[in-house]
């Protein structure tokens, strides 16, 4: 049916935001830095590297839609953070993604549709990640930004923004914490669904805001936070 | 069989949404202040006010002889009224949140007992109405800013069992914005100026209106709960 671009398609949320798309009869182009396993076209850039970038772009399309997952976290405070981790995490999810849209829209067909990656991270804030704070808010502005200039085309440009998902990064991210494991049940108990979401409800969600049924909805930033910003 | 109790089901996006639902095989429990045409799918239409709960009350008590399982609830009903704060008056301000707000109230409160099904969901009608300065609605615009705070509400008190979130539309081409663009000194400019005010470009169809409401009732939203999506067009985004 449609070809659907996906960065960080190597990840747990992007894997499975292809297998869900796959699933719906799509074919799905992975970019990530390691090889795509779920994508039916895996291409294997760094983001930055808009050279590789405009190639990938031209070699997946023309295009129905675009999804760009990826990102990177970098634990660190205001004030002991070093300034490269700092803006490694920017150039990654706020950068990467602006350069994904970038090189994507002259392959995007009209009526076509982008989501990008929020997180709840946008919106409240827990100590020691900065970086990836910042970079959330950056992305729901760029978002937002997108919508009104690719609206001409009829091409819709939505966020997913999720709490707590039960991923490879998370798990990493917990990993390096020596209290992880409480951290983890007071994760769960952050939600009013009392849990994290599976990977598969957030592409679930990424699929509805490109699919016919979201025609309407541009602009827009989805919660899939199982209530997680309702909950104090 | 799942089964989808709609209200306000004889406007045009209620009539969309109980379309949705009958089409993905739901059962229909449709409430209106007339009846509501079944249109061939199974179910149940009933007549009642929702602003009366003694009426409310024993339409629930016919809607759980037929059908002891609700799985869905959309709350769609709603009224307007077109008046500046100077020149309403408490009555009319009264039926609208009685009508808006206290009829949602009391259809939860009553169909959430019988939510006792798999994955069981709320969905609420609010507006991006809650979110802007609209002068000369400023009853709607308070009844819909509390639609969101209940929903939002409702969704800590219900979870994690039942699923509660909100849809705020734009303009939407429906009869319900018809008349109320008829009671405008100039209605065809404020429908040029309301096709855009949306980044679209033009209003909504009730259809789209439907398939977000669809979709959060919908086990694909499992992880959604107490959230407001905006079906706007990018209303909200545009300044």
């Amino acid at each position: 049916m449609g070809t659907y671009v996906v960065t960080g398609s190597a990840g747990g949320i992007g894997a499975v935001t292809c297998r869900a798309l796959r699933a719906a009869g799509h074919r799905t182009v992975g970019l990530d830095l390691a090889e795509s396993a779920q994508a039916d076209l895996s291409i294997t850039l760094d983001l930055m590297d808009e050279g590789a970038l405009a190639q990938a772009m031209a070699e997946a399309g023309p295009l129905d839609g675009l999804v760009c997952i990826a990102g990177i976290n970098a634990m660190g405070r205001v004030i002991d953070q070093p300034w490269e981790d700092f803006r490694r995490v920017l150039r990654v999810n706020a950068g990467g993604t602006m350069l994904a849209m970038k090189h994507a829209s002259p392959h995007l067909k009209d009526g076509g549709a982008i989501v990008l990656m929020g997180s709840v991270s946008a919106h409240i804030a827990t100590d020691g990640s900065v970086a990836y704070h910042t970079s959330k808010g950056a992305v729901i502005g760029l978002m937002r930004a997108a919508s009104g200039e690719f609206a001409a085309r009829g091409i819709r440009v939505n966020a997913v923004s999720p709490g707590w998902v039960d991923t490879d990064f998370t798990n990493r991210a917990l990993a390096q914490l020596t209290d992880g494991e409480a951290i983890r049940q007071r994760a769960n108990g952050a939600h009013i669904l009392n849990r994290m979401a599976c990977a598969g409800e957030v592409a679930e969600a990424i699929v509805f805001l490109l699919s016919d049924a979201a025609s309407f909805i541009t602009g827009e930033e989805l919660f899939v936070d199982g209530g997680f910003m309702r909950r104090k | 069989m799942r089964v989808a109790v709609v209200t306000g089901a004889a406007g045009d996006i209620g009539a969309a949404t109980a379309r949705a639902f009958a089409k993905a095989g739901h059962a229909l429990v449709l409430l209106d202040r007339t009846k509501a045409p079944l249109n061939g799918a199974e179910g149940i239409s009933v007549a009642v006010d929702l602003a009366d709960p003694a009426a409310v009350a024993s339409a629930f008590a016919s809607i759980a002889a037929r059908f002891p399982r609700l799985d869905v609830l959309a709350n769609i009903a709603g009224i307007n009224h077109r008046a500046p704060l100077a020149d309403i008056r408490i009555e009319d301000w009264d039926r609208m949140m009685d009508v808006n707000v206290g009829g949602m109230f009391l259809t939860c409160k009553h169909a959430i007992p019988l939510m006792t099904g798999e994955a069981p969901a709320i969905v609420n009608m609010a507006s991006i109405s809650g979110h802007v300065a609209t002068p000369d609605y400023p009853a709607y615009v308070a009844t819909k800013a509390a639609v969101e705070s209940f929903t939002w509400a409702l969704s800590g008190e219900v979870g994690p069992k039942i699923r509660v979130n909100a849809v705020s539309p734009g303009w939407v081409d429906a009869g319900f914005t018809r008349a109320a663009l008829e009671t405008a000194e100039d209605p065809a400019a404020l429908h040029d100026k309301a096709r855009a005010a949306h980044l679209l470009g033009r209003m909504a169809r009730p259809e789209e209106v439907a398939a977000a409401i669809f979709w959060l009732a919908s086990p694909k939203a499992s992880f959604v709960t107490g959230e407001t999506l905006f079906v706007d067009g990018g209303l909200m985004r545009v300044h």
